[in-house]
């Protein structure tokens, strides 16, 4: 007994009981559902009946065709969302931060807002303007040069949605690196005898090229898990990738929540690769270029090439936002799309039908808030209190739970998803059906957002603010209530914002664990698509927008911040 | 070698005037120091010679190649000055070894593979670094990322090496032994250069001549010596080394001496100077540096130049006493190495030598 007592009472120290409640919350959340769908590969009947262990599955998947199909298929709009995201990217960053382009700072939020938008609209409000039957631009080219030449449904349509809207990521991170690059660098570079393109060439690139490296892997990571795109523009062609295929095997009758299951282990071991490389590739190659002086990176003039990039810069705003989301709420109106629209068929229908005839438009609304904005909160304090701990205690298991929180970065939402059916769909605990699974999923999926930077926040806070409260008689809770947290603010805002954003427009997680009642509005969109209510839908996603501007706008007034600084 | 012209150069920012009507002449194989606090223009001055700045009005010339000149718009871009810079973060490239670093602008120069290897030793050699060749520049210490940017700017011998307080990043033992380096390695080397400093101690020890700057102008140039016991101006005084200054008017000023009666508040007496440089009836500073303030304990022989004062406050510096005494009302600063047998509060008497004061203009 005296012999375990030292243990004892370190693990009876309020910081362990922290990390151990926390720590099994997640084991609960994540841990334990994973492990029952892995569980399910081997088995060959549904959750909840028994059944002897086989490798069937994977034999069978393994061996037949829309197996390697699939996974051919997302390897390649993956590697082509990529390539093009990267690209646009960082040819923006470029622009942006090291050439005299006009206009260069009214255009910031413009070319930031693709970022908060959603994909899965992205991609409907696409086939709005450029599938051969009935898209915009086709028509516009019908009508002026007797051609249909774009086509947005299949591999190609898909590349194209996904590198408009995941090259954000590339021009955040890269335009960040370079608006921190040291100039002497590059001054270093032409003192030495080389001209502004050797130095652009041997200096800046392999200075980026760390940057461009982890965005093109967030990027390969986020195109390879994607849903929504893929659906809208591959489901109905039966082009498959391998979540939607993931997807066939729980909707289309019979169920095989097994081999579903199997499919989903080999995406997860795909993306757990791509994230341990890029955790990798951030901490060994992080060169430190931050600058000391204060004169500001040389300004490349580009004489009248400046019109073209702004041209370019402009043309990605009406490619990304303008033209798609103007299409998106137009189509609302009409009663029917064509690929020349018909002003007579202009009509206010569609919306009073979403808004007082069909039955579950209100609830997704009424969902997807609830879960939005008290999901949100919940996700940022539990990130807050973790952080807290990794970054301030010396509890015993702390580095483990910093670990255990980032897990579900490499879980895709639809694994995340089949998992949570595998673990609950016949479990007694009634969660299944009620909205709480749909929040539990959502919370712990997202966790790893918010809590790296809220934790890089709080390293930046100076211990001795904490510990002056503390010697001047605070208690622990205190301290963090009404020092730390004030002191989070700017990062618990930014957390906040970027999970509500998030929430708002899931899609892979939700369409898996809903069910009557607790619908989603991104959901209702899927089931009005699978319906073939174009316009309808389109009324749906434009309240969807518009609930989120506003919501945006009184978040940003409510906690007084501007949307650019949740994004840096 | 060649000599580096500035002619009346002028630079703005806005509405701040950060150059001023440069005028200097930097004579060929010589180290000129532009000294001044921050803001004074001086490196402003040196990137518009290094070509990272482009001045508003003025020309530059290196030897008979006029590489700026607003007049007719000529701006010979940095790439294409030949000239050799080494910056106060030492900008090296963190992607390159340290022999890529400085193989680089001779790759840029398209040299053999094996000229360059031979260059390239050979300052490696020159700086001392050799065997930090294979290193990346985050495994090497802050003094070494100094020699290898050193070694970089001079392993193609430029007409002109440009140095931006090359020095401040480093500590002050490292700072005092790294100056004599660079000082020895331009003597080795002979190359014309241009050094920028806000530290006075680094322009004495360095430099050939030393130009006082301050708000965008060069206040004072000559060589180390003349800019510590010829000081022009208040600001020159005050800013090399440490200096007392004692208001006042010239009473008279013949045979080699003037006598000065101090106008200041608690210290109306005369002092005598050696320095005849102001007619009677002008207003002056006279200036007396604190290691001239000589301290005695008990009554001294001297009768000139001597006062009883009181010991207000002692500073022991390692080496040095540093001083606060008062003659009256006012306070002076005194220095001395010597051990001085008195307290706080005692009471001492003070002599200055007549050579000792100078004389400045009062503004």
């Amino acid at each position: 007994m005296n012999r375990i007592m030292p243990y004892l009472r370190v693990l009876m120290q309020r910081d362990s009981i922290l990390v151990i409640v926390i720590a099994a919350l997640i084991g609960v959340t994540v841990i334990y559902p994973l492990s029952i769908m892995v569980y399910g590969t081997f088995k060959t009947t549904p959750p909840g009946e028994p059944s002897p262990l086989t490798l069937s599955n994977y034999v069978t998947m393994f061996e037949s065709d829309w197996f390697l199909e699939a996974l051919g298929h997302t390897l390649w709009i993956s590697v082509g969302g990529t390539i093009l995201g990267v690209f646009l990217g960082v040819s923006m960053a470029w622009i942006v931060t090291r050439t005299d382009t006009p206009w260069i700072s009214k255009l910031e939020i413009p070319l930031i807002v693709p970022f908060f938008l959603s994909p899965f609209i992205g991609a409907l409000a696409w086939t709005g303007l450029a599938s051969a039957d009935y898209g915009l631009i086709n028509g516009w080219f019908d009508a002026l040069f007797g051609v249909r030449p774009f086509e947005v449904f299949g591999p190609w349509g898909m590349i194209w949605v996904m590198g408009i809207y995941y090259s954000p990521y590339a021009f955040l991170i890269v335009s960040g690196t370079l608006r921190n690059m040291d100039p002497t660098l590059e001054e270093a570079a032409l003192s030495s005898g080389a001209n502004k393109f050797q130095t652009m060439v041997r200096i800046t690139m392999p200075l980026m090229a760390p940057g461009i490296l982890a965005s093109a892997i967030l990027i390969f990571v986020a195109a390879a898990e994607q849903f929504g795109i893929p659906s809208v523009l591959g489901l109905n062609q039966r082009w498959f990738v391998l979540t939607t295929r993931i997807f066939y095997f729980l909707r289309e009758y019979p169920q095989d929540y097994s081999m579903a299951a199997t499919v989903a282990m080999v995406m997860l071991f795909f993306t757990g690769i791509m994230v341990y490389m890029r955790n990798r590739i951030i901490r060994k190659r992080e060169f430190v270029t931050v600058g000391g002086k204060s004169f500001r990176p040389h300004v490349i003039p580009l004489g009248r090439w400046r019109y073209l990039t702004l041209s370019y810069l402009l043309g990605y705003i009406m490619m990304a936002v303008i033209l798609p989301f103007g299409t998106f709420v137009a189509i609302s109106f009409f009663k029917f799309w064509s690929i020349h629209p018909k002003l007579k068929y202009l009509t206010l229908e569609n919306w009073h039908f979403i808004l007082f005839e069909y039955p579950t438009t209100w609830v997704a609304i009424k969902n997807s808030l609830f879960l939005s904005i008290v999901g949100a909160a919940v996700a940022v304090l539990i990130s807050a209190i973790i952080a807290w701990v990794v970054v301030r205690t010396k509890a015993f298991g702390k580095d483990a739970l910093d670990a255990i929180a980032t897990l579900p970065v490499a879980v895709p939402g639809l694994i995340l998803g089949v998992a949570y059916l595998w673990a609950w769909i016949r479990s007694p605990i009634p969660i299944y059906g009620t909205i709480w699974i749909l929040m539990i999923a959502y919370v712990s999926r997202f966790i790893p957002y918010s809590l790296r930077s809220i934790e890089s926040t709080l390293r930046q806070i100076d211990k001795g603010l904490e510990e002056s409260a503390n010697i001047s008689g605070a208690s622990w809770l205190r301290t963090f209530w009404f020092v730390s947290l004030p002191l989070l603010k700017p990062g618990l805002v930014a957390g906040f914002i970027l999970l509500f954003v998030t929430f708002m427009r899931e899609l892979s997680c939700s369409i898996l664990l809903y069910s009557s009642g607790s619908e989603v509005m991104s959901v209702t969109m899927f089931d009005l698509w699978h319906d073939g209510m174009f316009p309808n839908l389109a009324a749906v996603g434009t309240m969807q927008l518009i609930i989120t501007a506003v919501c945006l706008i009184l978040f940003s007034k409510v906690f007084k911040i501007r949307i650019t600084e949740v994004v840096r | 070698m060649q000599d580096v012209r500035i002619e009346k150069l002028i630079k703005r920012f806005g509405n701040v005037t950060a150059v001023d009507g440069v005028d200097i002449r930097i004579p060929e194989g010589k180290i000129v120091t532009l000294l001044g606090p921050s803001g004074c223009g001086k490196t402003t001055t040196l990137r518009c010679v290094a070509g990272f700045e482009n001045a508003d009005e003025g020309q530059i010339w290196i030897g008979d190649r006029l590489i700026f000149d607003s007049k007719q718009k000529i701006n010979i871009s940095p790439q294409k000055r030949g000239m050799g810079m080494v910056f106060q973060s030492y900008a090296v490239w963190p992607h390159m070894t340290v022999y890529e670093n400085i193989a680089f602008p001779l790759r840029i120069r398209k040299l053999s593979g094996k000229e360059i290897d031979e260059r390239v030793k050979r300052a490696m050699n020159m700086v001392g670094i050799e065997e930090l060749s294979k290193r990346l520049p985050s495994a090497v210490s802050g003094g070494q990322q100094q020699r290898v940017a050193f070694a970089r700017a001079i392993v193609y011998d430029p007409a002109v090496l440009l140095l931006d307080e090359p020095l401040s990043n480093l500590d002050a033992k490292l700072r005092e032994r790294m100056r004599f380096e660079i000082l020895e390695l331009q003597r080795k080397i002979g190359v014309t250069t241009i050094y920028v400093t806000h530290d006075q101690e680094e322009a004495m020890v360095l430099s050939d001549e030393v130009m006082v700057m301050n708000l965008g102008q060069v206040i004072q140039r000559g060589d180390p010596e003349e800019i510590y016991f010829k000081p022009s101006n208040e600001f020159v005084a005050d800013f090399i080394g440490k200096i007392n200054f004692l208001s006042g008017v010239v009473q008279s000023n013949d045979e080699g001496r003037s006598v000065i009666s101090i106008t200041d508040e608690g210290f109306k007496s005369e002092i005598l100077t050696t320095h005849t440089n102001f007619k009677p009836g002008q207003k002056v500073l006279a200036s007396v540096r604190p290691e001239n303030i000589h301290i005695h304990t008990g009554k001294p022989d001297e009768t000139v130049n001597m006062w009883a004062a009181r010991l207000e406050r002692k500073n022991f510096l390692g080496g040095l006493f540093d001083m606060v005494i008062s003659v009256g009302a006012k306070e002076l600063r005194c220095r001395t190495p010597f051990v001085i047998d008195a307290k706080s509060g005692a009471d001492i008497y003070i002599h200055i030598k007549p050579k000792d004061v100078l004389l400045i203009g009062m503004q």
